[in-house]
């Protein structure tokens, strides 16, 4: 997959969103939908078509767990990649990210060589 | 009984209510005042954390903006050797330093995130002053000294994380070998 991808950026933190799609828009992707929380993010997912889901953990209405569970749960997105960018980074909480579906994680502060690397692992 | 047998008595029976109520009222407040100040303590920490998180991010990013001044000092100066010597192979010194310019960006992008960290630090506080200042108007029912109920509702428009720091527990390559090794066992 090239960088004309769309990416679902999924985070309560209007800095993260904005750091994040600057990182995103140096590496090259252009096409970057943002939501701030799970919820707004499943309605996000149903009015476009997305390539890649970027979620947060902590956030209010849905949070990260709830939202991968969601999208794993759902026929038309249980597909999309998601990589979790969060603060929270204690083992048992990554295991259930990882056991709920989530294809990677990076712990916040995060590099956007870091976020790269991740989504070359997961896209090839 | 005579007049000053009654008065003892009473005396005692009012002195034994006192020391009974004295009794309840401790083992009342002692809860409260535990948790407050476990509360008061812990919201303390939190606020250090936020002033060091502040100030390590920002310390990083003014040495970055310091770099980057004397990056475009450099870059001045290349292109005013370039001009007067009408040498344009000169103007290929700049690269690198565009490429350096480029590094500095990025991690002044990556100390930006302390707003959130901090953000998230400071919605603890703000959830444990809540709950301090509730169990003190507890108190001060039991106490009577108010006589309403007065409830402040925590912080719900803020999810966070109490652990948030810039300090990773586990640096990103300890998660990717927990990762590596969740998605080996098939999990």
């Amino acid at each position: 997959m090239g960088t004309d991808i769309t990416i679902l950026l999924v985070d309560d933190s209007g800095t993260m969103r904005k750091i994040e799609k600057m990182s995103l828009g140096k590496l090259g992707y252009k096409n970057i939908i943002e939501a701030e929380n799970g919820k707004v993010g499943l309605q996000k997912l149903e009015e476009n078509k997305v390539d890649l889901i970027i979620s947060d953990w902590n956030m209010p209405e849905m949070n990260g767990l709830q939202f991968v569970n969601a999208v794993r749960a759902d026929e038309r997105f249980k597909d999309i990649p998601i990589i979790m960018l969060t603060t929270v980074n204690t083992e048992q909480e990554i295991i259930t990210i990882m056991q709920a579906g989530a294809n990677a994680f990076i712990n916040k502060p995060f590099t956007p060589e870091k976020l790269k690397e991740k989504i070359d692992e997961i896209l090839g | 009984m005579d007049n000053n047998r009654k008065i003892e008595n009473e005396l005692e029976a009012l002195a034994k209510f006192v020391k009974e109520t004295m009794k309840e009222l401790r083992s009342l407040q002692a809860p409260i005042i535990q948790e407050t100040s476990k509360k008061g303590e812990l919201a303390k920490d939190q606020l250090q954390k936020v002033t060091s998180t502040t100030e390590e991010a920002t310390f990083n990013m003014l040495e970055k903006v310091n770099h980057l001044m004397d990056l475009s000092e450099q870059v001045k100066s290349i292109i005013n050797d370039a001009k007067e010597n009408n040498d344009i192979k000169k103007l290929d010194e700049v690269d690198p330093i565009l490429e350096e310019t480029q590094m500095d960006i990025m991690e002044i992008m990556q100390s930006l995130q302390f707003q959130d960290i901090a953000s998230q630090q400071i919605a603890h506080v703000d959830d444990l002053i809540t709950a301090v200042i509730n169990r003190l108007n507890q108190l001060s029912k039991i106490l009577n000294i108010e006589e309403k109920d007065i409830y402040y509702e925590d912080n719900t428009s803020r999810s966070y994380d109490p652990n948030a720091s810039m300090k990773k527990a586990k640096s990103q390559d300890e998660i990717d070998e927990l990762v590596k090794r969740i998605k080996g066992n098939g999990k």
